[in-house]
């Protein structure tokens, strides 16, 4: 599904991620975690097309990637959601969810859409708010963190990607809010590809079916739940004990 | 505003505006008409700075080269007013194409600064090229625009006044439809975030450009008008000083509005003619004083244009 091979993205003399080999599988639920500084929010943006790789390749489903733009990927199936929230703060949570949902029916820079289309998009949208019980109407801008954080996976999964890449879903939420996330991440749908970076290692080992752990830019450690956590590397580089 | 008000509101408007032939002398109707088509494009132009967070200071090359367009056609052509605003438009999407493709990779004072420039370009050009435009004389000797043999039943006020009300009305129509359908809420939301924009799989600069290209049309319509009602150009029509004007116009009006720039465009119209004809080039210190009294008096004066401000779109 997602194959990246000898990635390295450098800026300037500072190499972020260096020559990082990750292959996810269709369907796989995988966890990418490492210590502030790995390089994992670099990498995230670097799968999603925001930033270019200096060197390596990336494919997504059999198609080199490597060259292809942000909106081009997204199109292709790859979405993100950003670490820090990224809304159109100005704009209602439905008209948030309605770009995510019109730009998924290639119907985004249609000047005009007959009232059943008009109509079906903003069903579309409300469901998809309704999942992460939001109210359509308000400005995002006005949204508490924990209902910003729920519009940005709101908006991603409306988008209906193939590729669901998610920063950071849990930050600054309280254990129960995490809890709550965790659970969706778990319900969404066998075939979904899902890439997480968290910090909330709960999260992680609620959700993840394979962990990757990223230190100094370098993927030092590879499998199940169990394995990561019983790593020596792992506990020396991550979990400090 | 409620459904129903929504509807009325511009019927009436229209109707109002189409009647004043039999309430408005011919000078004063004049005025008001010239004031229709600077506010068609001072509404084009906050459809840019507003709606698409996109402030220029080169919009009157717009209006140049609509009104440019419209007189080399009569002159060339075909005197029928339909054909010179089809082909004004069309100049008025070219140049759009051509100058937005740079435009919309530059960012807010940037974006400013380069505006600035296209339109000082395009004061040259109109200059330079005098074998074509006349030069500094301006385009001369334009026969009279045709208006569907209706201008040999009734005065020719009359007449151009309802074909630039009608001009004006679909103009402002293709704007406010625009802006609420699918292109307008992705113009809306390039202004709010390009990151995510580009994260759901827009192309931002292709947003961008379609929002400079519907602005350039709908301004190219207005320059059209403004060559048509006095059969002449020149290169002061696009003056920086004018597009000062049109952007006064919109921060008078509201750029977060259509209908208001049009309103603060014909009351500036108004005001230029009364003004101009006591006092002269002095007529600029009232406008500059107009200018002022909106930076203060509205919150979202100047420093607000290249500020991502949060607001219903």
């Amino acid at each position: 599904m997602l194959d990246l091979r000898e990635v390295s993205v450098a800026f300037g003399a500072l190499t972020a991620v260096d020559r990082v080999t990750l292959r996810v599988a269709r369907g796989e639920r995988r966890a990418l975690i490492g210590p502030n500084g790995a390089g994992k929010s670099t990498l995230f943006a670097t799968i999603a097309g925001a930033l270019k790789a200096s060197s390596g390749t990336i494919s997504f489903d059999g198609n080199d990637v490597t060259r292809l733009g942000e909106p081009r990927r997204a199109r292709l199936g790859i979405t993100r959601t950003f670490q820090h929230s990224s809304l159109f703060d100005g704009l209602s949570c439905l008209d948030n969810v309605a770009l995510a949902v019109r730009a998924e029916r290639g119907v985004g820079l249609r000047a005009w859409l007959p009232r059943a289309g008009r109509a079906d998009v903003e069903r579309e949208a409300a469901r998809h708010l309704e999942l992460m019980r939001l109210e359509p109407h308000g400005p995002a801008g006005d949204l508490p963190h924990g209902g910003q954080r729920r519009l940005e996976v709101a908006m991603a999964l409306a988008r209906k990607p193939r590729l669901l890449l998610l920063d950071e879903p849990a930050a600054g939420m309280s254990a129960a809010e995490s809890a709550e996330l965790a659970a969706l991440i778990r319900d969404l749908p066998a075939e979904l590809t899902v890439l997480v970076v968290e910090h909330d290692l709960d999260v992680v080992f609620a959700v993840a079916s394979h962990v990757s752990v990223l230190a100094a830019g370098s993927v030092i450690a590879d499998g199940s739940p169990e394995q990561v956590r019983a790593s020596a590397e792992v506990q020396r580089a991550y979990l400090g004990t | 505003m409620n459904a129903r008000l929504r509807v009325v509101v511009p019927v009436v408007v229209l109707v109002a505006l189409a009647a004043m032939p039999f309430t408005l002398g011919a000078y004063p109707l004049g005025v008001l008409t010239t004031g229709l088509a600077y506010g068609l494009m001072a509404a084009s132009l906050a459809f840019l700075t507003g709606h698409a967070g996109l402030p220029s200071l080169g919009h009157a090359a717009f209006l140049g080269a609509g009104a440019y367009t419209a007189g080399l056609t009569a002159k060339h052509l075909s005197a029928n007013a339909g054909v010179q605003l089809v082909l004004a438009v069309l100049a008025g999407v070219l140049f759009a194409l051509v100058t937005g493709w740079f435009a919309v990779r530059t960012r807010g004072f940037f974006f400013l600064m380069f505006t600035l420039a296209i339109g000082e370009i395009a004061v040259q050009a109109a200059t330079r090229s005098s074998r074509v435009t006349g030069g500094d004389n301006g385009l001369a000797d334009i026969p009279a625009t045709t208006l569907f043999g209706l201008e040999d039943a009734m005065p020719y006020v009359v007449v151009f006044h309802w074909w630039a009300l009608l001009v004006v009305a679909a103009g402002f129509g293709v704007l406010v439809a625009l802006r609420r359908g699918p292109l307008g809420a992705a113009i809306a939301g390039a202004r709010e975030n390009e990151a995510r924009m580009a994260a759901l799989g827009y192309s931002v600069h292709r947003v961008r450009l379609a929002a400079v290209v519907i602005a350039g049309a709908v301004c190219a319509a207005g320059g059209a008008l403004i060559e048509q009602k006095d059969a002449f150009v020149a290169p002061t029509h696009l003056d920086v000083g004018v597009s000062v004007l049109l952007l006064v116009m919109v921060l008078l009006g509201g750029r977060g509005s259509l209908a208001g720039p049009v309103l603060a465009a014909v009351a500036l119209i108004f005001v230029r003619e009364l003004t101009s004809s006591a006092l002269g080039e002095s007529w600029l210190l009232v406008e500059g004083g107009l200018f002022v009294l909106c930076v203060y008096l509205l919150p979202q004066g100047l420093a607000g244009l290249w500020r991502k401000r949060a607001r219903p779109a």
